[in-house]
């Protein structure tokens, strides 16, 4: 099914701006306020990471199971879907056969 | 710019919301990977600013995803992205609950949790990565996200007053 959406893409968006152009041209300004609230919407992830982390125990692991996530995911890009099925079930044995 | 393909966009949110354990923010790296560096349905600077107007926006986290949704192909963006969530995750999840419910002390639903617990982390930390590469492009917004991150940990104040001074630094031309 191929549509053209980014034409008949609702008009009342914030951030319309940069939606129908071409990847990479801006035709509008956008909003100065953006840029440092991205910022802090990064920040309340990472606080979200260490918060997580901070409960975790302290044995390799799980900390070798979340690097892992983090590099096939993160680093190699490779489909969650794949990364998942790679480490969820070994991650849920290893746990419930050594703790 | 590719044409955007509503029923394999349809596809890849419902395999992707049976994945998300540990809530919305761990697909925030593959829906990134799908969108942007796949498909290149958005720049990745139009992904982290819808990412961070739902974040400002009031209601649920999982809000940026029918955004971005909507972004794309407008309601039928939204459907298409919805409706993966709706209606077999929250089955999925009501099934698991009232079975974790049922048995708290079962090991297997023990051994799920805990064994799923850094792999949510790992993902989070992805995304946090991806968001703070794609917005922060000088020391300028480092010192914002630090800053954020610092206040927190520190302090149980609301989000939105850290937002507040995000938009405020954007103002006065600090990022």
């Amino acid at each position: 099914m191929s549509l053209a959406p980014r034409s008949s893409r609702p008009t009342s968006m914030p951030i319309k701006a940069a939606g129908s152009v071409p990847t990479g041209v801006r035709t509008l300004k956008r909003p100065p306020t953006l840029g440092g609230m991205s910022s802090v919407a990064a920040g309340l992830l990472v606080a979200t990471v260490i918060k997580l982390a901070a409960v975790l125990p302290r044995q390799w692991r799980p900390w070798i199971f979340g690097a892992l996530a983090f590099i096939g995911v993160g680093v190699m890009r490779w489909p969650l879907l794949w990364v998942m099925a790679a480490l969820a079930p070994w991650a849920i044995f290893a746990t419930w056969k050594y703790e | 710019m590719e044409e955007l393909d509503l029923g394999a966009l349809f596809l890849q949110f419902l395999i992707l919301w049976f994945l998300a354990i540990g809530g919305p923010s761990t697909i925030f790296p593959d829906i990134h990977r799908y969108v942007v560096e796949a498909h290149h349905l958005l720049t990745g600077e139009q992904f982290a600013e819808i990412y961070t107007v739902a974040q400002v926006a009031p209601g649920p986290n999982a809000m940026y995803v029918t955004l971005i949704g909507w972004y794309l192909a407008g309601w039928k963006g939204v459907v298409a992205t919805i409706i993966p969530l709706l209606i077999p995750a929250t089955t999925l999840t009501m099934l698991v609950g009232h079975l974790n419910e049922r048995y708290p002390d079962a090991p297997i639903f023990r051994a799920i949790r805990r064994g799923l617990m850094p792999i949510t982390i790992g993902l989070v930390c992805a995304g946090a990565m991806i968001l703070m590469r794609t917005v922060n492009h000088d020391w300028h917004g480092y010192l914002i996200t630090m800053v954020t991150v610092a206040v927190v940990l520190r302090k149980p104040w609301n989000p939105l007053w850290l937002f507040a001074g995000g938009a405020l630094a954007g103002i006065l031309g600090f990022v």
